[in-house]
């Protein structure tokens, strides 16, 4: 338990300002596509492409295809990522 | 007085109306668990097969609860009964049974448990995301449709309105997001049209979109 408490202090020191405001944001939605977390804050596309990319890496967000939408993609935060957002 | 005892005693002589008690109590309650999630698009998530699944899982688990008092003790057949294991049922879904606790002491004292509250909520987890992907999935058709039936300008006035004409609380970052969009270095048309689309539908909801796009429809060719 103490052991996942500080690893998950390690994650946060490492989250830069732009993937805590993604994973706080996604925390606040539950689930949305990278366009709309991109609108939500209120940047483009590619501006958040790489601290997207960074929290998958990381284990805090996790993808699943949209059924029915080729290419479409809908980020969910992972168990970690929902305490971080919970700021727990 | 009078009325509340003629309908408990209806509902008594009913066995039906017993099960349909719990069953629209603890339905409620499942409704009101979607709802208080979904705020800002309640209905739409209410008719998703993950909505559907939750509420039916909890009507049959009220069913089952209520037949199983019932079997077991006589004073099961009253509408009180029927009420408590409707709004009940999200205490006892969610909490951990300890059937085995052994004896203090011993190398393995953990208790063997029946961990309700654990597969409720897992339950509950899978059904979000089958909420959250149909929704996911009807937004995206609505974002599809307008690109292909709303003009640019039309998207571009309309998100304008939304953040920059005092429609909503917004900050600077926020009025000058329709600017971004629409001088961000090498984007399309189309890519514009698709930004302002997921902006509007997120700023001034499905049915803002929607109703741009039943307008352009009605709107006669020029």
């Amino acid at each position: 338990m103490a052991e996942n408490l500080s690893t998950l202090r390690e994650l946060e020191d490492s989250l830069s300002a732009e993937e805590k405001e993604l994973l706080k944001v996604l925390g606040q939605v539950g689930a949305a596509t990278p366009v709309e977390l991109a609108v939500k804050t209120f940047s483009l596309p590619e501006e958040i492409n790489t601290p997207l990319l960074s929290l998958k890496e990381k284990k805090l967000i996790d993808v699943k295809p949209v059924p029915g939408r080729l290419g479409s993609e809908l980020l969910v935060l992972s168990k970690q990522g929902l305490h971080l957002a919970k700021g727990e | 007085m009078g009325t509340l005892n003629a309908v408990t005693t209806w509902l008594a002589s009913l066995p039906w109306g017993l099960y349909l008690l719990a069953a629209g109590a603890t339905l409620a309650l499942a409704v009101a668990e979607v709802v208080s999630v979904f705020e800002r698009d309640p209905t739409r998530a209410l008719f998703t097969w993950g909505s559907v699944l939750l509420l039916l899982l909890n009507v049959a688990l009220a069913v089952l609860i209520l037949t199983l008092v019932r079997s077991l003790w006589a004073g099961g057949n009253s509408p009180w009964v029927a009420l408590a294991v409707g709004l009940g049922l999200p205490t006892l879904v969610r909490t951990r049974f300890t059937v085995l606790k052994p004896l203090p002491g011993m190398a393995d004292s953990q208790g063997v448990d029946i961990r309700l509250d654990e597969l409720y909520e897992r339950l509950q987890r899978f059904c979000r995301s089958r909420i959250d992907l149909a929704l996911a999935s009807q937004r995206v058709q609505l974002v599809e449709q307008a690109m292909e039936r709303l003009d640019l300008a039309d998207l571009e006035r309309r998100l304008r309105l939304l953040l920059e004409g005092g429609l909503l609380l917004t900050d600077e970052k926020a009025r000058q997001y329709a600017d971004k969009i629409m001088n961000a270095e090498g984007y399309t048309e189309e890519r514009k049209r698709m930004l302002l689309s997921f902006a509007i539908l997120d700023y001034g909801g499905h049915r803002m979109l929607g109703e741009m796009l039943k307008a352009a429809k009605a709107k006669p060719p020029a």
